[in-house]
């Protein structure tokens, strides 16, 4: 069974952070922090002290974490009628001032206090408010992976002509090469025994077409090769070059926001 | 903005030397393998006349692979005799570096085969020694160019000359 707790003179519910408020009314609450002493009862340190239309919702409260962090470990309710209710949460901030509630240079704190039951999109944006710091650090980290991206983008469609370049050289390369294999060879071959070539000496003379072709025909894959290579380090470098400028952009903006 | 103008420009001079390597390489790979096909003397002369001469038929084909080589150098003059002094220049100096190491490739070939003929070896080091001159005399290159015509354009001269003594030795 809950427990009862004076703050000021109104009696608060109390129930321990961990278990699940069936309650669904409306009300003040307050995150708070058990504190026990030897020869007297236990009392608590208010962390946090705010209205709400649904006390089971709390468990979404924006401060939930940071109350407990913090130290708390229960949370009291009062139910208590529209009217009033923000008298009640003014004067019990005056009386306690929960620590949470002080904290003034986190001004969105002022409207956790009238907590109410979020729709959905207010829960989203309560977290928004939340993680605003994170997100906005994450932000600026997707808007310079875009801008690379783009950037990289960018560039592949202005090389685009060096990149078919490229491709092509490679492509003629292999078909070169099987041709020669699969036809050129054997077509060769075929006229030099026509020729009544000593089988021997056409052997010989194969076998060094055969060498003579294929170093050349390496050489040239090595040569386009490269040129992918360089492509590919032009396209790198730039974009690395684009991103650190991007950075340092970011770097001053946020010094400047400063 | 401009350093995108440089690169564009660079990669354009560097794709063109490339394509015309590449097309040198592709021709005298095309012109070797059509001398086959076309019955050319030098190929098939020296294979009846020395079919049981091991050492004459082997300094005929080197004879033949060699001018091969060197004939790399007047198919590629031909291919950029259209072009303006200064892509010629860019362009010969990047070629003279892939000659060089299909030479290269050549001559690792060569010095590995105990029974090669040194002529052959001397000749390729001969037309490496004249494009390295060539190479790092870049700009002033241009009193380079006949010493590397003759090293390249001797071979087949030599070729002849060391035939004849074999064969009047033999006789």
């Amino acid at each position: 069974m809950a427990g009862i707790y004076h703050w000021n003179k109104y009696a608060f519910v109390v129930l321990t952070m961990s278990q699940e408020c069936q309650s669904k009314n409306a009300g003040v609450f307050v995150f708070a922090g058990e504190k026990t002493y030897l020869w007297s009862p236990p009392s608590f340190i208010p962390y946090f002290i705010g209205e709400t239309n649904n006390f089971q919702a709390l468990k979404n409260h924006p401060l939930w974490i940071t109350a407990k962090k913090r130290g708390a470990t229960h949370l009291h309710t009062l139910t208590i009628g529209e009217i009033g209710r923000k008298s009640l949460v003014e004067k019990l901030i005056k009386i306690y001032t929960p620590a949470l509630n002080q904290i003034k240079q986190f001004k969105k704190f002022e409207q956790f206090e009238q907590f109410t039951q979020p729709t959905p999109m207010e829960a989203t944006m309560s977290n928004d408010v939340h993680i605003s710091e994170q997100l906005s650090e994450t932000k600026s980290k997707l808007e310079l992976l875009y801008q690379y991206e783009k950037h990289y983008l960018g560039l592949i469609k202005e090389y685009k002509e060096e990149i078919k370049f490229a491709n092509t050289l490679q492509e003629d390369l292999r078909r070169e090469r099987t041709q020669f294999f699969t036809q050129t060879l054997k077509d060769v071959i075929q006229t030099m025994n026509v020729a009544q070539v000593d089988n021997a000496v056409s052997a010989q003379w194969i076998q060094e077409l055969v060498g003579s072709y294929t170093k050349s025909i390496d050489l040239s894959g090595d040569l386009a090769k490269t040129h992918v290579i360089e492509i590919l380090s032009i396209l790198t470098g730039e974009s690395k070059r684009e991103a650190s400028s991007a950075q340092l952009d970011n770097i001053s903006k946020k010094a400047d926001v400063k | 903005m401009p350093n995108l103008i440089t690169l564009a420009k660079r990669l354009m001079l560097n794709k063109k030397a490339e394509f015309v390597t590449l097309q040198a390489l592709k021709q005298c790979r095309a012109n070797m393998v059509q001398d086959f096909l076309s019955h050319n003397t030098e190929i098939y002369k020296p294979s009846y006349k020395y079919e049981n001469s091991p050492v004459m038929l082997k300094l005929a084909r080197e004879k033949y692979f060699i001018t091969w080589l060197s004939s790399h150098w007047q198919v590629f003059n031909h291919i950029v005799a259209q072009f303006s002094c200064e892509e010629q220049r860019l362009v010969e100096n990047i070629f003279a570096r892939v000659f060089l190491e299909l030479l290269s490739k050549w001559s690792i070939v060569k010095t590995t085969d105990y029974t090669q003929l040194d002529l052959s070896r001397a000749l390729v080091e001969d037309m490496q020694t004249a494009l390295n001159r060539f190479i790092q005399a870049g700009e002033n290159a241009e009193n380079l160019h006949n010493i590397l015509e003759v090293a390249l354009e001797k071979n087949s001269v030599l070729f002849n000359r060391r035939i004849k003594q074999l064969s009047e030795e033999k006789l």
